[in-house]
């Protein structure tokens, strides 16, 4: 069955092509497994809550744009009937009843890992002039201050200042009263006449996102989907996103056009029986306690591979988002996320905590990051916790304030074939990853962590163990390092570079014998005062990155430069290639030649428990003959232009 | 059905009383759910293993002694025809067929944990002189000395040095050599004939120990049992006890007469497919991670109530074993330990590891000790990881190194109405234990363990809950009664580790209103871990009387001070007798009474300190499980007048 949704239609037709819905929940409450939503161009300002989901991949329920057609679902409503205030500011009174229980104006940015501002409110509204986001005015001088914001929030975790990627737009400034019955909106609109021009404001939560979890095998495709009151979604909380699965299994989101999420544009993330903001509303423990909490009482509501997670992610542009592009912990294993654009995510600086990033995933347990390109972000990918068995193959990211970050996670978690050109490529808080043919132009920074973390049997959400990261036991294999100036002009806080960075670390032969020197066998302080084994060979080396001290096969190359840029939708890299490139010595890379790490015993194989083949390159090339370093099965000497992503 | 094993019987016969059977394990082969087999006097020489397992509670399989009779299971067998090699070493060749595969005298004391010795290797072999065991010589050279042996090995918890208890018996020595055809055992015996005295070596593992995991509702009741050649039982190992259940439900051992196991007389502990010592074995991991691993393989095999635990161990009494009087990691959860006495437990020293007590338990959750008799060990009772629900009361502990210690658990435990009377009293590595109406003679010791977390469970289950380290603090301790016997130049360690008196040695933490300013002064937001790690965890304390060199928590609200306090406990015949000295402010003190309520629950854990069915403790009880009456006094009597009582603590 297919039924049809339109602007002019009515919810009290049949929902055929020719008497259609008019709402995209009408056809929502119509539709069973095995049946299509057909929705025709126009706006539909709707939160779409899906009532039943799918069966199987095969009996899905799917929602999508005609063919050819532009369905747009917007979190917002237009405004009129401002009235002018005084210069520029202008206000309107509005009805709280138009906001039913979820009034954005009232809802605060807020949950624990949120850090700043810290001395006054962000909230979940938002105003938007002609599809422009505004910025929220932190005091009522502030709404009248005509000055840009540049460096408005400060992280603290990061490395060089993040900017404001569009400080003249700051000047563009709203402010929120809510009272009993009416809230009521100041707006510093500058040149524009809002009764002029098309002004909208955050109304509903979420565009796209069932209220009830365990909504399977449902298939969400061409829609542009914008303006959602999402709230702050830390791994700790019920991770609501403009669009989302909420803790179902099977879902395929691709085709479609998000942005504008006032936090997460797509999140794959737990529901609320895990814990929601517990350590900020009770203060007994602390997030990282009360997330690994989350994991137990998930899995008593059964987390697990025949429930949650196994979606299909891809083809979707995400951009200018406040919190994350793809966000998820837990829901998101098992899951493909593959050719997304993301970019321009948390780059408003509004608000700041912990959890930024184009993609954000903990527990991401066999899930496949593949072809995405991702740029200007806080963070391009963040993989915190769990990443076991999670492979990030063939991205292209760039123009990040920090490319990747793998966090208190134990691996077996592969890195390869990926273009990362930011000056900061990676936070390396995590033990038993492999780094395969990847081209890295930036910094590195190497953290041990005390937090201890869970790991799993193999393929499996059940746990393992639990352990602290030593750090090392990765394995560093085929790399291009670029080592470009971290510093980008900035007074740089990091200055370690690949291989280098793994100096302190061990060679197996040298931890095989400090082990054996350093007393009882089963004592925990043993395994803490020897450092853990690296493997790394093979690697060339540009700029500030060296090899690492007992590395072999490795070769120099001084001018080897590489820059990124999009002509039409197309990117393309301009490689420098000395004649010194060809001189490494590559080495064969299979999964059983990268073993297990130390702590989780598990292989680097793809989520089925199959071999990797490590001799495709970033586009599905075969490596023959003479393996060389980089994401390229083939380079040729000198300087060229690849088509890098499309 | 009633089936009958005697000495005299045969194997052959029908197992009526008239014709009994000649072996245990005959009887062990054909008892079905329901059936008792009875077992009269004699020595048994046989590793009994049970083939089947009762129903339930009410359809068991009984094992016991004969009414009246005094049947013995012993793991070793008499060795005669010694020859003498020189002056009082005498030799014996013994075929190794006679140990089948596991032969004592190749099997090292090893495993997880172990530490000391390090120079020579020790064996799960023993032999004994007319039923008293020697020690096993640590060279061919060590053999001949015979100077006596105050020091073997030394306890690396030791509070002071540690001796062993009968030095005078350490010259007699034996070394075992193993070929590939025979074992030759060579003692020195001393001014013993051993052709003239009954001398029996270690050669069975175990006495009665199932080989088969799960088999349910076995009781074993008034045995005799001695000699066995168990092992090491660490928490990551396959813990094999000279008596034991083998990772099964619901068995009732008591009533019986347990000595002389190598390591550990009962085991409830784990078996071996959830790990055993793969921290020694392959050194990949550590042992701390590896157990945390075991617990998760444990869960994945069925740890839960409905098929592991809930055994009833009572009465019995244990003595002279290598390691522990009980023993128990995972199997251990949800059982009842009462009224065992448990003494001389690895004071004879000839090995050291972690894991030595008279009763040693991981993973006890919810698990019941009371009204046991626990002295001469070189310590008491040691409750390791998870110990979630327990409650340890009306327990007598005297006369030990140590008397108790709780380690990586973050509670609720309950430590109620117990007298402690060792000069050490508490090891202390733990979090959200209550300490109610206990009578303490000696010290404590804290230990943090920021970097060993462990797990924590849902209440009243075996389902992990989350995993933490411990920071030490959030216990409670009310309506104790302090005598500070230890002054301040006995104390051994050195820092904050060292030993403290009572409660002064909480003054380093905070009460629960610091706790909260302190928090906030830290200027981080409740979600940051390190939060946590910057303040000490609040403790609740009141009410508590204090003799000797004890002092006051330094914000503790009516603290009574009792100086002329002062205990003994002496043994006549079949009674343990406490002499108690009752200073008038004790007599007269007025404590206010100790609530479920008052204690609130564990931060860590979201779980009232309550009994194992989620009903409420009654604190109003008092030792003799007297109602208080009247005003509350500290210790564990109800109202006592001023002066001297002599009060039976503890009957045979």
């Amino acid at each position: 069955m297919i039924y049809h949704v339109s602007m002019s239609g009515s919810d009290l037709a049949a929902g055929t092509l020719e008497a259609p819905f008019r709402t995209i929940n009408r056809a929502a409450a119509a539709a069973l497994p095995g049946d299509t939503v057909r929705v025709h161009a126009g706006e539909y300002r709707e939160w779409v809550d899906p009532q039943i989901g799918g069966l199987s991949d095969d009996l899905r329920i799917t929602f999508e744009a005609a063919p050819g057609e532009h369905a747009v679902i917007k979190g917002s409503e237009v405004v009129t009937g401002w009235e002018r205030v005084e210069g520029s500011v202008w206000k309107t009174t509005l009805s709280n009843s138009m906001f039913g229980d979820w009034n954005p104006f009232a809802q605060r940015v807020e949950g624990d890992w949120m850090r700043f501002p810290e001395d006054y409110e962000v909230h979940l509204g938002d105003v938007y002039i002609n599809g422009v986001s505004m910025f929220e005015a932190s005091s009522e001088e502030d709404l009248y201050e005509a000055s840009e914001r540049t460096l408005y929030m400060k992280p603290t975790v990061g490395y060089n200042p993040e900017y404001v990627l569009h400080p003249e737009l700051s000047v563009y400034r709203w402010r929120a009263q809510v009272d009993v019955e009416t809230t009521t909106l100041y707006c510093n609109f500058h040149e524009y006449d809002p009764n002029e021009n098309l002004i909208e404001i955050n109304v509903r939560k979420c565009c796209f996102f069932p209220k009830a979890t365990g909504v399977n095998y449902i298939t969400v495709r061409g829609f542009e989907m914008c303006h959602a009151a999402c709230p702050f979604a830390p791994p700790t909380a019920e991770q609501f996103g403009l669009l989302g699965p909420h803790w179902s299994k099977g879902w395929i989101i691709e085709n479609n056009h998000i942005h504008d999420a006032k936090c997460s544009g797509i999140s794959l993330g737990k529901d609320g029986l895990g814990g929601d903001n517990m350590s900020t509303r009770y203060g007994r423990k602390s997030g990282h306690q009360y997330e690994l909490e989350s994991t137990f009482l998930e899995l008593q509501a059964g987390w697990s591979k025949d429930k949650i997670g196994s979606h299909i992610v891809r083809n979707n542009v995400i951009h200018d988002c406040g919190q994350n592009g793809i966000v998820g912990h837990m829901g998101g294993v098992f899951c493909t996320i593959e050719h997304n654009l993301i970019y321009n995510i948390s780059q408003k600086r509004e608000f700041w905590g912990h959890e930024l990033a184009g993609i954000k995933l903990h527990a991401s347990i066999d899930t496949v990051l593949r072809s995405n390109c991702i740029y200007n972000t806080t963070l391009g990918i963040w993989l915190d916790w769990q990443a076991q068995g999670t492979r990030v193959t063939g991205n292209l990211l760039f123009d990040n304030a920090r490319d990747f970050m793998v966090e208190v996670s134990h691996g077996p978690c592969t890195v390869d074939n990926n273009i990362m050109l930011s000056c900061f490529a990676m936070d390396n808080h995590a033990q038993g990853t492999a780094f395969v043919n990847n081209m890295i132009a930036g910094a590195v920074r190497q953290r041990k962590q005390v937090r201890h973390t869970p790991y799993h049997v193999p393929h499996s959400t059940m746990v393992a163990g639990f352990v602290n990261v030593y750090g090392g036991d990765d394995r560093v294999y085929n790399n291009i390092f670029l080592g470009v100036d971290p510093g980008r002009g900035e007074p740089p806080k990091i200055t370690t570079n690949f291989c280098q960075v793994y100096d302190n670390f061990t060679t197996p032969e040298e931890y095989s014998s400090k082990m054996k020197a350093s007393g009882t066998m089963c004592y925990e302080t043993r395994f803490h005062a020897v450092e853990q084994p690296v493997w790394i060979e093979g690697n060339v080396y540009a700029g500030y990155a060296k090899p690492f001290r007992e590395e072999k096969g490795y070769a120099l190359a001084p001018e080897m430069q590489a820059s990124v840029e999009e002509r039409n939708g197309k990117w393309y890299l301009t490689l420098t290639v000395p004649e010194a490139v060809f001189e490494a010595q590559c080495v064969t890379v299979t999964s059983p030649l990268l073993g297990m790490p130390r702590i989780t015993e598990q292989t680097f194989v793809n989520p089925d428990g199959t071999a990797i083949n490590f001799v495709l390159d970033r586009n599905g090339c075969s490596r023959e003959g003479k393996i060389l370093p980089g994401p390229f099965a083939q380079l040729k000497p000198g300087t060229h232009t690849y088509l890098v992503w499309e | 059905m009633i089936y009958h094993v005697s000495v005299n019987g045969c194997d052959a016969a029908a197992g009526t009383v008239e014709a009994p059977f000649r072996t245990i394990n005959h009887a062990a082969s054909v008892a079905v759910a329901g059936d008792t087999v009875q077992v009269h006097s004699g020595e048994y020489r046989e590793w009994v293993d049970p083939q089947n397992g009762g129903f339930s509670d009410q359809m068991r399989i009984v094992y016991e002694a004969a009414p009246g009779e005094h049947p013995v299971i012993k793991g070793s067998e008499i060795i005669t025809d010694w020859e003498r090699v020189e002056g009082t070493v005498w030799k014996k060749v013994l075929p190794n067929t006679m140990f089948g595969d596991w032969n004592p005298y190749v099997q090292k004391v090893e495993g997880d944990w172990i530490a000391d010795p390090k120079t020579y290797d020790v064996h799960v072999g023993d032999v004994y002189i007319n039923g008293v065991s020697m020690f096993e010589a640590s060279s061919l050279e060590d053999l001949y000395e015979t100077t006596p042996k105050k020091i073997i090995t030394q306890n690396g918890w030791r509070f002071r040095d540690e001796y062993v208890q009968h030095p005078e018996l350490t010259v007699y020595r034996w070394l075992g050599h193993v070929d590939s055809e025979n074992t030759t055992i060579l003692c020195n015996f001393q001014d013993e004939d051993p052709n003239a005295a009954l001398i029996e070596i270690n050669v069975r593992k175990c006495c009665f120990y199932p080989r088969k995991t799960g088999l349910n509702y076995i009781t074993v009741r008034g045995f005799e049992m001695a000699h066995a050649a168990c092992p090491w039982t660490p928490p990551t190992s396959d813990q094999v006890g000279m008596l034991g259940p083998n990772w099964s439900k619901g068995w009732i051992i008591e009533n019986n007469h347990l000595h002389d196991a190598k390591c550990s007389a009962v085991s409830i502990g784990k078996e071996g497919s959830t790990g055993h010592n793969l921290a020694s074995r392959f050194g990949r991991r550590s042992g701390h991670r590896r157990q945390m691993e075991s617990m998760f393989q444990g869960l994945l095999a069925g740890w839960c109530k409905e098929r592991i635990g809930s055994h009833l161990i009572r009465n019995n009494v244990i003595h002279d074993c290598g390691q522990n009087g009980i023993v128990g990691h995972m199997g251990s959860a949800f059982c009842r330990i009462e009224h065992n006495h448990i003494y001389n437990i690895s004071i004879k020293r000839e090995f050291w590891g972690h894991e030595q007590g008279g009763i040693k338990l991981h993973a006890a959750v919810d698990t019941v000790i009371e009204g046991n008799n626990i002295h001469n060990c070189a310590l008491g009772t040691w409750l390791d990881w998870q110990s979630q629900g327990m409650r340890i009361t009306r327990n007598v502990y005297h006369h030990n190194d140590r008397d108790m210690m709780i380690e990586v658990t973050h509670g609720p435990c309950t430590m109620d109405h117990n007298i402690f009377l060792s000069d050490f009293m508490l090891d202390n590595h733990a979090q959200g234990t209550a300490y109610v109406h206990n009578l303490i003679a000696g010290v404590i010791r804290f230990s943090a363990s920021l970097n060993r977390e462990t797990p924590y469970h849902f209440p009243h289950s075996t389902q992990v809950a989350g995993v933490a380290p411990t920071y030490l603090g959030d216990d409670r301790l009310m309506n104790n009664l302090f005598l500070g016997v230890q002054g301040e130049a006995e104390y051994w360690g050195t820092g904050n580790k060292r030993g403290f008196n009572f409660c002064e040695a909480y003054d380093r933490f905070t009460t629960a209103e610091e706790y909260a300013e302190q928090l906030l002064a830290t200027g981080l937001r409740p979600h940051i871990q390190s939060a946590y790690e910057k303040v000490a965890q609040p403790v609740w304390i009141a009410g508590n009387g204090y003799a000797g060199h004890a002092k006051p928590f330094r914000k503790e609200e009516g603290a009574v001070m009792g100086a002329g306090a002062e205990a003994s406990l002496e043994q006549v015949g079949d009674d343990w007798v406490l002499t108690l000295n009752v200073p008038e402010s004790i007599s007269n003190a007025h404590c206010e009474g100790v609530t479920q309520e008052r204690l609130g629950m564990p931060r860590m854990v979201d779980q009232p300190y309550e009994n194992a069915d989620g009903t409420p403790i009654d604190f109003n009880e008092d030792f003799f499980g007297d109602s208080r009456e009247g005003s509350v006094i500290p210790g564990p009597f109800a109202a006592l007048t001023p002066g001297k009582h002599k009060l039976v603590v503890w009957k045979s």
